[in-house]
């Protein structure tokens, strides 16, 4: 009886400790200035080892392929090549009479932008997020949007001295206002986590599967692709499930946009900020 | 001799828990943390747990702001297999 009773007291001790030290290093971690960016310096050069062995392994895998499945390969993205050379024609006018629009309402959208590559991607965290390698050396801030192309995938959450963490729009419960391309409808998107989304139109609202949806702004950026429509006879709306038009684990690079000209600035980020 | 190699274990299973924190998936971080809590009284997996949240967590996530899924996760894996070790014939 007494010894159960001691072997009771001896386990509540344990799980006393346990939520002690899982408390003391969330605070130390989260809340002592610098502590992240000591940890992310740390790991810095970890991950870019694991970026250099993954473009290794890629080529050692490129060159075992057969011949066979490179030509079907090749073949495949010549049919591809063509449809987007059809597809890109009419780009350069649109860009050009987008500019022209700009200038004749007096809008400007030039944004500096800086090249970062992805260490870290959501299938090695349950957070949808990424880790860059550019952080305040790099003149990237907290706030400012992250790239694919011209696809908005998200925001720079925290900032470190040479590396960000990037938390994406499809996180679970990140909010969005977005609109539909074609019918210019102002849309609250909700992430679902792995580049999914989901909101709500009204019910007369013509919406399809495939069309479009932007970030409005002075220059609007692709921001997903409606996947379904869900439509309720009793519901007077119409739920939408969008879709990151590329696959976020195949993200090897992004696009930083600096918000106007921001000074180099290295002091006041060395000591990186946490939230 | 025994206790030598139990540490050496300990230290091999660490060193390949950080590199699932850095390079792998989480789940697969999730099973040496299995291993380690079933092997041992790890404690060092809570700060394991603190590191990767500090690593990967941005502020939007839940509770009150203070991201903190692998803490969490690996305190409830660690209490779980405290308890249950008590139930256990061959601990």
């Amino acid at each position: 009886m007494q010894s159960s009773r001691r072997q009771h007291s001896t386990s509540f001790r344990i799980v006393l400790l346990a939520i002690v030290i899982a408390l003391a290093g969330t605070v130390v971690a989260q809340v002592v200035p610098g502590m992240r960016g000591v940890l992310h310096r740390a790991a810095l050069p970890l991950w870019q080892i694991g970026s250099l062995s993954d473009n290794a392994l890629g080529s050692v895998a490129a060159i075992v392929r057969s011949r066979a499945s490179f030509q079907r390969e090749i073949e495949t993205l010549k049919k591809d090549m063509r449809v987007l050379q059809l597809m890109t024609l009419e780009l350069p006018l649109l860009a050009e009479e987008n500019r022209r629009l700009q200038a004749l309402w007096s809008r400007r959208s030039y944004d500096e932008s800086v090249l970062g590559r992805v260490l870290a991607r959501p299938s090695a965290t349950p957070y949808d997020t990424f880790v860059l390698d550019v952080g305040s050396l790099s003149r990237v801030a907290k706030g400012d949007l992250v790239l694919v192309e011209n696809v908005a995938i998200g925001t720079v959450s925290n900032v470190f001295l040479r590396t960000s963490i990037v938390q994406l729009f499809s996180a679970p419960g990140v909010q969005s206002n977005i609109s539909i391309a074609t019918s210019s409808i102002p849309v609250v998107a909700r992430g679902i986590g792995g580049g999914n989304f989901i909101g709500e139109v009204p019910r007369g609202i013509n919406v399809e599967k495939g069309d479009v949806v932007v970030l409005p702004d002075v220059s609007s950026r692709v921001f997903a692709v409606v996947a379904e429509v869900q439509a309720d006879a009793s519901d007077p709306f119409r739920t939408i499930l969008f879709q990151l038009p590329i696959n976020i684990a195949e993200i090897d690079w992004v696009e930083v946009v600096i918000e106007g000209a921001r000074p180099f600035q290295i002091e006041e980020d060395a000591h990186e900020e946490s939230s | 001799m025994k206790s030598r190699r139990s540490i050496l274990w300990r230290v091999l299973l660490n060193g390949a828990l950080l590199s699932t924190i850095v390079w792998l998936p989480w789940w697969i971080t999730i099973i040496f943390i299995l291993a380690l809590v079933a092997r041992f009284r790890a404690y060092e997996v809570l700060l394991w747990g603190v590191v990767a949240d500090a690593l990967y967590a941005a502020p939007a996530s839940v509770l009150v702001g203070l991201p903190m899924f692998f803490t969490l996760a690996f305190t409830a894996l660690f209490i779980v297999a405290e308890y249950s070790k008590r139930f256990l014939v061959f601990y």
